[in-house]
């Protein structure tokens, strides 16, 4: 990227409805990637560019998320910069989008409304950004509602997330009556006019709320003495107005102590009315960080996974990593996210799951679902790839480094439901959609049971299952059946039980068997680890040829699949198995025992 | 085959997904929410009261969840809100395996 300082790549979170779409389709507006504004369940039935797909825009709620490119010029300084948005959606059941998307990103909004203000899914959000260290602004939306408070939301802020906030503007006017904003870095009041509050407008502060003003610039300023010397002093002589104290030096003071996650600058207005949504973006350059600000680890495969630190520098080998892949009417696409070097047309590059060269056929840069192509990107850019095969969560490099990034913390699917064609026909495109979806989405499991020949399909939760069912009717043609939705069980023992175990050779002649015995005893499974069997071979003699233990140690595995009591799992247990007759038996006994086949 | 076998004799038992439910609820409802986590077989956890909001956080199974939204929903005139996210796998209680496995035969006797 040409000027790495002036890019961000941010995410937008919040609680589902709070308005992140709307804000989304805001600032794509006035970057002018767009040049109408379709509302989410708009009457003119086009819908928020964002949510390009049909059930998002009928249901009025985003699925999945889309990354958007966009060009801002500050309106202060004039700078030329550019963002990449995340959109995430903002039900529990699709947190999987928003931790993938938090992963690669560097900096977020936190949308949060102006009535409800912190919500339990601001919540959850909250402690997902703070997972990944994501530096936030707080944007305080539909200020223009009846009841809204932004300055209250602020002190929630505090009360249940535990941020210190540090307020950037008061409201001029609230509810109905919103006009704009008192920015208290400039001491200027903004107002929004214009048809889609294009003009924004600088005037001097209301006679009425200069007060108010002062109060909150006072606020500002004693925030951030707390991290600065300077501004300290200022203080304390009391010179808190503003041409006591240099802008640039407040603006680099808070931006600072954003990124390292000590304080949350909080922007607030109107997407719906497009009030503060320019002031906001601002925001987003001076407080929010660059791909430079943030350190970003690898693990190297070469060095038993040791933490490598990467250099956001377009001259360092390739370090990239997939977070998101799309099917849609284009065709398979990529997202990927640049961590160091230069992604280039034409290169190969080497998939760190598989070992696999694959060579870059088209690169874009996306813009909602259209695309414009490119030829390179460089360190710390977000752009997708077309025909790239891999699973969600892969690592690409030059094929020099073997770095892998820390994988993302994917949950296990905790409900099922058996689902069926309704029509034999369709067998083929619901293979297929199940096939896709799949690979979209790492918590979205399908498994057709062995001996019942029955389709399940396991995820998060019902909506999630739903909206999968609905998607395959609706870009599949394909009407399922559903059976009820059923948790998924495990199946363990609680005591140690003795087995006996005749392993006959499949091909062997005569003699070609072996009498074994063992223990079945239960083990711990720690939380959600993957490590629920151990096998244990104690058998020491020559009786037994040593070519038969890997095969007994399989045969158990497929029986852990699924249990004798309800057909699912089988977890925690641990199976040695110990020569035939095992040692407390009589020797005399063995070669009776041997010598029946 | 040895492991089925092995594995009746080894006291085989059903476990279930546990849910970590965080609910917050205007204050005048805690009372109907914490009694409906309680019919949930929900173990309650800890509860936090502030600002009129009273944020209750429990343990319960998955399977009792079901519907769950819509239960709070008419129980708190739609005030309250919930999300829950995976917590932990443990034995289903004595009556509900039973009943499991009785379903279990059932259908796969069906299968002939
Ligand atoms: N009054 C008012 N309404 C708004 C504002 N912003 C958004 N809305 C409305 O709130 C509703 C939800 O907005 P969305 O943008 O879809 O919210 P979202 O956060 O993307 O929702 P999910 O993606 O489903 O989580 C829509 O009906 C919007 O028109 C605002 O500033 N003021
Ligand atoms: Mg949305």
């Amino acid at each position: 990227m040409k000027n790495i300082e002036k890019h961000r790549n941010i995410g937008i979170s919040a609680h589902i409805d709070s308005g992140k779409t709307t804000l989304t389709e805001r600032i794509l507006y006035f970057t002018k990637r767009i040049h109408a504004i379709h509302e989410v369940r708009g009457k003119d039935g086009v819908g928020a560019t964002m949510d390009s797909m049909e059930l998002e825009r009928e249901r009025g709620i985003t699925i999945q998320s889309a990354a958007t490119f966009a060009n801002w010029t500050h309106t202060k300084s004039g700078e030329q910069d550019s963002i990449n948005i995340i959109d995430t959606p903002g039900h529990v059941d699709f947190t999987i989008e928003v931790e993938r998307s938090l992963r690669v990103l560097d900096g977020a909004i936190l949308v949060l409304t102006g009535v409800e203000g912190v919500q339990s899914q601001s919540i959850t959000v909250d402690r997902q950004m703070k997972r990944y260290h994501v530096p936030r602004v707080v944007f305080v939306n539909k200020c223009d509602r009846s009841g809204a408070n932004p300055l209250r939301v602020a002190v929630m802020l505090k009360e249940k997330l535990n941020h210190k906030p540090c307020v950037m503007q008061i409201p001029i006017g609230l509810e109905d009556q919103l006009k704009g904003v008192v920015d208290l870095v400039e001491m200027k009041a903004y107002y929004f006019e214009g048809a889609n509050g294009d003009d924004m407008i600088e005037k001097e502060i209301p006679a009425e709320l200069v007060d108010q003003a002062n109060e909150y610039r006072t606020q500002l300023i004693d925030c951030c003495a707390d991290y600065s010397d300077e501004i300290m002093e200022k203080a304390m002589e009391g010179q808190y107005g503003v041409d006591d104290i240099d802008k640039a030096l407040i603006k680099k003071t808070i931006r600072e102590a954003t990124i390292r996650l000590e304080i949350t600058p909080v922007f607030m207005g109107s997407a719906h009315k497009n009030i503060g949504v320019q002031k906001l973006l601002d925001g987003v350059i001076d407080y929010l960080p660059c791909p430079t600000d943030v350190e970003n680890k690898a693990l190297d495969l070469d060095n038993n996974e040791a933490e490598v630190i990467l250099k956001s520098d377009d001259n360092e080998p390739l370090v990239c990593y997939a977070f998101k892949l799309v099917n849609d009417r284009y065709g398979q696409l990529t997202y990927v996210r640049v961590y160091q070097g230069t992604l280039k047309k034409g290169d190969m590059i080497t998939n760190m799951a598989t070992g696999k060269k694959v060579s870059v056929g088209r690169l874009v840069r996306m813009h909602a679902d259209e695309m414009v192509d490119i030829t390179e990107a460089g360190a710390g850019d977000i752009v997708a790839l077309f025909g790239i095969d891999c699973a969600s969560g892969t690592t690409f490099t030059d094929g020099k480094n073997h770095y892998n990034m820390t994988s993302m913390h994917v949950p296990n699917p905790v409900i099922e439901l058996v689902i069926e064609a309704k029509n034999r026909d369709d067998l083929d495109n619901m293979s297929k959609a199940l096939n896709r979806f799949t690979k979209e989405d790492p918590t979205f499991q399908v498994e057709v049971n062995k001996e019942s020949g029955e389709t399940i399909i396991k995820g998060m939760g019902e909506l999630h299952l739903d909206v999968y069912i609905e998607r395959m009717r609706r870009e599949y043609k394909v009407d399922v059946q559903t059976g009820a939705p059923q948790v998924a069980y495990r199946e363990t023992i609680t005591r140690e039980a003795k087995f006996e175990y005749t392993h006959k050779k499949q091909t062997g002649g005569s003699g070609q068997f072996a009498k074994m015995s063992g223990v079945m005893r239960p083990m711990p499974v720690e939380g959600d680890s993957d490590k629920v069997y151990n096998f244990v071979n104690s058998v020491v003699g020559g009786r037994i040829p040593k070519e038969y233990i890997p095969s007994c140690d399989k045969g158990f595995q497929s029986c852990m699949e699924a249990g004798s009591l309800i057909g699912f799992p089988v977890v925690g247990i641990e199976m040695e198995v110990q020569e035939w007759p095992s040692a407390k038996l009589s020797p005399r006994l063995a070669p009776r025992f041997s010598n029946r086949s | 085959m040895a492991f089925r076998e092995a594995f009746a004799k080894a006291g085989a038992q059903i476990l279930e997904p546990i849910m970590k439910v965080e609910i917050a609820t205007p204050t005048e409802f805690q009372g109907n929410v914490v009694g409906n986590v309680s019919q949930r077989r929900g173990t309650i956890t800890g509860t936090n009261e502030e600002l009129g909001t009273t944020t209750i956080t429990a343990e319960v199974p998955l399977s009792e969840m079901f519907g769950y939204a819509t239960d709070l929903r008419s129980m708190t005139q739609g005030k309250a809100e919930f999300t829950m996210e995976f917590c932990k796998y443990s034995p289903v209680p004595r009556n509900i395996q039973e009943e499991l496995i009785k379903k279990y035969g059932d259908k796969v006797n069906q299968r002939g």
